[in-house]
């Protein structure tokens, strides 16, 4: 018989930290000793059911646990993130996987010196001030994932120095973004235009015109994921002002129309050193494409040199997909995988 | 180039509880804080002689294998490619012990401040327990109920968001 009752109360609060809240707190009613334990844990994993019921709960857990907690996972369909949160000192994880509604109360003050990842998914609602001032004010940021849904953005969002993964999903593609980030290294990029956003006043062009001011800004990133259908790089190549990706070496992209092709391609001679490129072809359209090889302009021969891998899925064995591989046959000098 | 320190050490000598000598190199010690403080501070001083080490809390079984995970890490410090092989190494190492071997290894990993290793033992413990009940803990960990009946109902009723 093994008496774990030997061990540390940090060893124990150790144990209870890799455990799920809920189960953590049952630990409770094991003794006396466990009573409180619990409350020390520097990890709060929770899955909520009941969304009103939990405000409370979360609210009450955190308040007992702040000044220790260093990651907070939530999962839940509704949540009010509670103000606490946001003066966690020792926060280092934050975590919100909420699949319907996520609220933010309006904040006023922030202080999460600590936080390095950041991550949650935002729909509806009007909290971009709020969402704005949370990233300006994590210092050490690191890795930072949003999904967001019909969110208005008024002003730019100011990232943060030190962030080195960005993973943005954008439903509305009102995002205008400042990066000063000069560590950037990884991105991964989801954005679809929705066209009655223009009922709002916004036109096109200043949506796209922002959304390349945001990738010129991303252009020292060694990986990309890009999924859009917006044909960025077509119009950034309109107005010249296509930016090089210097550092990339490996790319993910999915096209859901058969007119990015193009713009893959014109994707493809800004990147000279892209070594991996896998593509994902999803789309259902039936009119042919016009002559591909033409529109897609200058021959980008020096600039596949070091490709060596590209996985193309979804073919469905027309004849653009046979024109496309052709022409990446063509260009690509040390291709190894195809 | 060569080390110019004269007062760098390669090896030094771990002793257990019961007055067993463990021969390690500087690399695989410096897995354990302790032992690597240990070192650095003799370093400080110019030391050239061997230095021993002796470990109080920690019996030679227990030691040798907390020196075994140190040498495993050690191998793969410059290395992150395999983490995966690494993880997989971990588990089949922590999965053959029993609870007590399981307690005294976490304790050591504590004492000895090798933090990955008490992280990895406190996961593996927390993994064994999420599915039991609190009577099967306590009846696992031998530990006995204090509550009343009264105590405990009131316990369950304050937290009654965990017992649903």
């Amino acid at each position: 018989m093994a008496n774990i009752d030997s061990l540390s109360d940090a060893i124990l609060i150790c144990i209870l930290s890799f455990l799920p809240t809920k189960v953590a707190a049952r630990s409770s009613v094991i003794s006396k000793r466990w009573r409180h334990l619990w409350t020390g844990v520097t990890a709060v994993e929770l899955e909520l059911q009941q969304s009103l019921y939990c405000i409370i709960l979360i609210l009450s857990l955190l308040q007992t646990c702040m000044g220790k907690v260093e990651e907070v996972h939530v999962t839940s369909a509704y949540f009010t993130v509670p103000r606490c949160i946001f003066q966690c000192e020792t926060l280092v994880n934050l975590d919100l996987n909420i699949s319907q509604r996520c609220t933010f109360y309006k904040l006023t003050t922030i202080n999460l010196p600590k936080l390095k990842l950041l991550c949650f998914s935002f729909r509806g609602g009007n909290s971009f001030d709020s969402i704005a001032m949370l990233i300006k004010s994590c210092p050490l940021l690191e890795t930072l994932k949003m999904t967001l849904e019909s969110l208005f953005f008024h002003n730019a969002l100011a990232l943060r120095s030190k962030l080195t993964y960005l993973c943005l999903v954008d439903n509305g593609l009102l995002i205008d973004f400042v990066t000063n980030s000069t560590e950037l290294d990884s991105a991964y990029i989801v954005v679809t235009y929705v066209a009655f956003f223009s009922d709002w006043g916004l036109v096109a062009d200043d949506v796209v015109g922002n959304f390349s001011k945001f990738f010129v800004q991303l252009c020292s990133i060694f990986e990309f994921h890009l999924e859009s259908n917006v044909k960025i790089f077509s119009h950034m190549h309109l107005v010249n002002s296509l930016p090089v990706f210097r550092n990339l070496s490996s790319a993910t992209t999915m096209l859901t129309r058969r007119s990015g092709v193009i713009d893959f391609l014109l994707f493809l001679q800004i990147a000279p050193n892209l070594k991996e490129v896998i593509v994902t072809l999803n789309y259902n359209e039936s009119n042919p494409l016009a002559d591909m090889t033409q529109s897609a302009v200058v021959v980008p021969e020096l600039l596949l040199n070091n490709l060596d891998c590209v996985n193309i899925t979804g073919l469905q064995g027309n004849n653009d997909e046979v024109n496309l591989l052709g022409y990446i046959l063509k260009n690509a000098t040390v291709l190894n995988e195809l | 180039m060569a080390s110019s320190s004269s007062s760098s050490l390669s090896r030094v000598v771990v002793k257990s509880s019961d007055n067993n000598l463990f021969v390690v190199n500087k690399k695989v010690a410096s897995q354990s804080q302790l032992l690597k403080q240990c070192i650095d501070n003799m370093e400080e001083k110019g030391t050239n002689d061997v230095i021993l080490i002796p470990l109080s809390n920690v019996t030679s079984n227990i030691l040798t294998l907390v020196l075994e995970y140190c040498e495993k890490h050690a191998d793969f410090a410059d290395d992150d490619n395999n983490n995966q092989e690494l993880k997989q190494w971990d588990h089949e190492f922590l999965k053959k012990f029993d609870y007590a071997t399981l307690n005294s290894l976490t304790m050591a990993a504590d004492y000895m401040v090798t933090k990955s290793l008490l992280n990895l033992c406190c996961q593996f413990i927390a993994d064994s327990i999420k599915d039991l009940t609190v009577q099967q803990i306590r009846q696992i960990f031998d530990i006995k109920n204090d509550f009343t009946p009264q105590e405990e109902a009131d316990i369950k009723n304050e937290n009654a968001w965990a017992f649903r």
